[in-house]
């Protein structure tokens, strides 16, 4: 399975361009797409799920134009969108039936991927309970069964983070981890943790075009001996920054302690997907 | 006051920056302009028996201010009902309940952009009067006088206490908007009919002191009392009025301004009244609260499992079916609002089965399916109401099946209500007047559902169907689309055409967003 995205472009307006001149081509496996927020990932993702429609450009699957047919791609499409709402008056039961028959799917195993997905969700408790009652975290995971529920071959995760608390974020890599073997998915956030333990390619983007798109180690080794560290007084901070991309800052003793990007420092420090994204975002 | 100034600024704003006030904007513009009838015309809006007022500026002015008045406060309230919703949809509500804003001064602002919502649109109204007058113009001199003191005697006070009104129904009967609406129907048919019954001087809406002037000026003109009777509204006759009186306007009573500025007194104390019981947005917190009580999920019940075996999930089949969407549908329907509404749904049945069968079919019918129309009015908008329409605008040809999923749902629940009286004509074998009911619950579905498409809202269909159900009871026929009043074959092929163009396009409208989105 082949996702080709070819020169895509999404303007808003005659200067205000959502994403621009954008080309992908993805296969079975995890990307990570990061980019600070405005970068175009969730416009990006809606264009790939089809509910908006390019301004230029197209985007295959198998060779097949997705905008032009884009139940091409519906019927093989698990999408969890950034914000989604749900029917509040439904319980998960109904409302994952619902949306099997709206995404096409059901037969006699319906009701038993439904109980297993809710049981492995661990929503299989509160499964007869309004949606409305649930808590921010519950309702992003019956997000994501409705995302598995039809067995897609492009996932599409629109910051699915967002409400899971530090547990719930380990055991959802873990668990889309296991989706990389035959499904192409699409994991976008803006936190790098969410992307460095999981993601064979990362993509990186800004301001609605691509910095760079490659596998993990050869995205970090961009910075590999570019990364120094320092100490200086609060005051000294400001100009510094100036000069040099800041990576963090740690306050120590009474001295702050900044790593940063010096591209002549051929150091040895360890160098992770965090500085390797702020490095190619801000000096883009 | 500077701080209920700026948020009465920012919630005009925002509101009269919707497509929807558009909408409504534009029909506002087009009643205006049929409110005086054009030379020649065969209808009238404001008539005393045979007479017409000739269209001097008294007449103009008094007639589009009277019009104003009642067409504002049916269908405005409409327009203004969810203010107070509104902030606590968009959880602006909590970021204001933690301001030290006061209960009253809240609710005053929220008062405030109600009425100059209102007063936009009587302002537009009155401008049409004036570019009327002058379309129309024959001959008299130009007295913004008598417009200026029609307007603000008469809609201007009434606007004042629709605005408070819905502030006030949305404190009490918080979280209940097919309450709220239901309520204000029969408040508005009460203030209208009981309003009449009082001193000409106590109406709410203003009208009774200036028609009765009007009616006294012709009685000066013809003994006959039946050619003195007021008559208000659409009505259409078979040739243009000939007869025409000279009205002069109305001498102002100091008892009369006295009772106009006492009905806007009585809604800001009802609002002082409402802001002791304002739930200042704790509504929603503590029915959740209260609900996880019942079944709080344990620690470890709140997490992702570790052991989801995504492979060992069984496979599903494609099934093209779209009976789950419309059961779903259909439930969702039925769970809608309070309870108690089902309470009223079924004595409306049972009223239907009982009932002689004009009153049922006149009466009891239209009134049972506008009890639906909280229902009804979101029925092709809740996705995006709901955040939902990334979800379902990315399924299996969502326009397809979903829009034939929802008509069918909303049309079985619309001809499950009023089975009783379809029974009824069927054992009577009165087929036509089967076949007009069930057109008529297809066609208003339809209407729900292009008006739903086309605005994004619910609130114009909301203001029609309201619209439509009054003249309905009222024993109107122009807006008879169930066939109580006109049920030949013609009409029946008038109303199956309509039906035809509607759904077709709400189906091209839905292709054509999906493709937008």
């Amino acid at each position: 399975m082949v996702l080709e995205i070819k020169n895509l472009s999404k303007k808003y307006s005659r200067e205000k361009y959502g994403l621009q001149n954008y080309s992908l081509l993805l296969e079975p496996g995890i990307l990570g797409l990061l980019g600070p927020n405005g970068a175009g990932k969730s416009t990006l993702l809606k264009m790939i799920a089809t509910v908006s429609t390019p301004t230029e450009g197209n985007i295959q699957l198998d060779g097949e134009d997705i905008v032009g047919h884009p139940d091409v791609m519906r019927a093989q499409l698990g999408y969890l969108p950034q914000d989604f709402g749900v029917y509040p008056n439904l319980n998960a039961y109904e409302f994952l039936n619902y949306m099997a028959a709206m995404k096409g799917v059901g037969g006699g195993n319906l009701k038993k991927r439904i109980e297993l997905l809710l049981e492995g969700l661990n929503l299989i408790e509160n499964a007869k309970r309004p949606i409305g009652t649930y808590s921010g975290g519950m309702k992003q995971r019956v997000g994501i069964a409705q995302a598995l529920l039809n067995d897609p071959k492009v996932i599409l995760f629109d910051e699915p983070t967002v409400g899971l608390d530090p547990q719930e974020r380990v055991r959802f890599r873990n668990l889309i981890s296991e989706l990389s073997d035959d499904a192409i998915v699409i994991l976008s956030s803006h936190i790098v943790s969410d992307i460095d333990t999981i993601a064979d390619k990362v993509a990186i983007m800004k301001e609605g075009k691509l910095l760079a798109h490659d596998d993990l180690h050869s995205i970090i080794d961009v910075v590999k001996g570019k990364i120094a560290v320092t100490s200086m007084n609060k005051e000294a901070l400001a100009d510094f920054k100036e000069k040099y991309i800041v990576i963090d800052t740690v306050r120590k003793k009474g001295e702050i302690e900044v790593r940063y990007v010096d591209v002549d420092a051929s150091s040895e420090e360890e160098v992770t997907l965090e500085d390797a994204y702020l490095y190619l975002t801000e000096s883009n | 006051m500077r701080r209920i100034f700026t948020l009465t600024k920012y919630d005009y704003l925002q509101r009269v920056r919707s497509y929807r006030f558009l909408i409504i904007f534009c029909a506002s513009l087009a009643f205006a302009y049929t409110l005086i009838p054009a030379p020649g015309d065969t209808y009238s809006t404001v008539r005393i028996g045979e007479y017409l007022g000739n269209y001097n500026s008294a007449w103009i002015g008094y007639v589009t201010a009277i019009m104003a008045s009642t067409f504002v406060s049916l269908i405005g309230y409409y327009l203004i009902n969810n203010s107070v919703k509104v902030d606590q949809d968009t959880k602006v509500g909590q970021i204001v309940a933690a301001t030290r804003i006061s209960n009253f001064r809240y609710l005053l602002a929220k008062f405030l952009g109600n009425f100059l919502i209102l007063l936009t649109i009587v302002i537009l109204i009155f401008l049409v009067g004036i570019v009327l007058f002058f379309m129309y113009g024959s001959g008299y001199p130009f007295q913004i006088t008598e417009f200026l003191t029609a307007y603000i005697l008469i809609p201007i006070p009434t606007i004042v206490l629709i605005s408070a009104l819905a502030v006030v129904l949305e404190v009490f009967l918080a979280g209940r908007s097919a309450l709220q609406n239901v309520a204000y129907f029969f408040l508005f048919a009460i203030m209208l009919v009981q309003g009449s019954r009082l001193a000409v001087n106590v109406d709410p809406f203003g009208v009774g002191f200036p028609t009765s002037e009007m009616e006294s000026q012709v009685a000066k003109i013809t003994t006959d009392s039946k050619k003195q009777q007021l008559n208000i509204g659409f009505i259409i006759g078979q040739k243009p009025i000939e007869k025409r009186f000279d009205f002069n306007g109305v001498p102002v009573s100091p008892l009369y301004i006295t009772f106009r500025l006492l009905w806007p007194l009585f809604g800001i104390l009802l609002i002082y009244v409402a802001s002791r019981f304002f739930h200042r947005f704790e509504v929603k917190e503590r029915l959740v609260v209260l609900k996880k009580t019942k079944s709080e999920p344990s620690e470890s019940e709140k997490s992702l499992s570790e052991d989801l075996d995504l492979t060992s999930i069984p496979k599903l089949q494609k099934s093209m079916s779209i009976f789950p969407v419309f059961k779903t549908e259909l439930l969702m329907m039925i769970r809608r609002g309070n309870r108690w509404l089902w309470g009223l749904n079924i004595i409306g049945m049972v009223l239907l089965a009982v009932l002689p069968l004009e009153a049922a079919h006149k009466i009891v019918l239209p009134i049972l399916w506008f009890l639906q129309v909280h229902r009804w009015a979101d029925l092709v908008t809740k996705e995006k109401n709901h955040q939902m329409h990334f979800f379902i605008f990315s399924s299996f040809k969502p326009a397809e099946r979903l829009l034939t999923a929802q008509w069918l749902a909303a049309v079985a629940l619309a001809i499950g209500l009023v089975l009783p009286l379809i029974i009824r004509y069927l054992v009577l074998g009165q087929w036509l007047l089967v076949v007009s009911i069930l057109i008529g619950a297809v066609f208003i579905i339809l209407v729900s559902s292009f008006i739903g498409i086309l605005t994004g809202g619910k609130r114009l269909f909301e203001v029609l169907f309201f619209f439509t159900t009054y003249m309905n009871v009222n024993g109107l026929p122009y807006t008879d689309y169930y066939g109580s009043i006109n049920n030949s074959h013609n009409y029946l092929f008038l109303m199956f055409g309509l039906t035809f163009v509607l759904a077709l396009s709400s189906f091209l409208l839905r292709r054509f967003e999906l493709k937008k989105v």
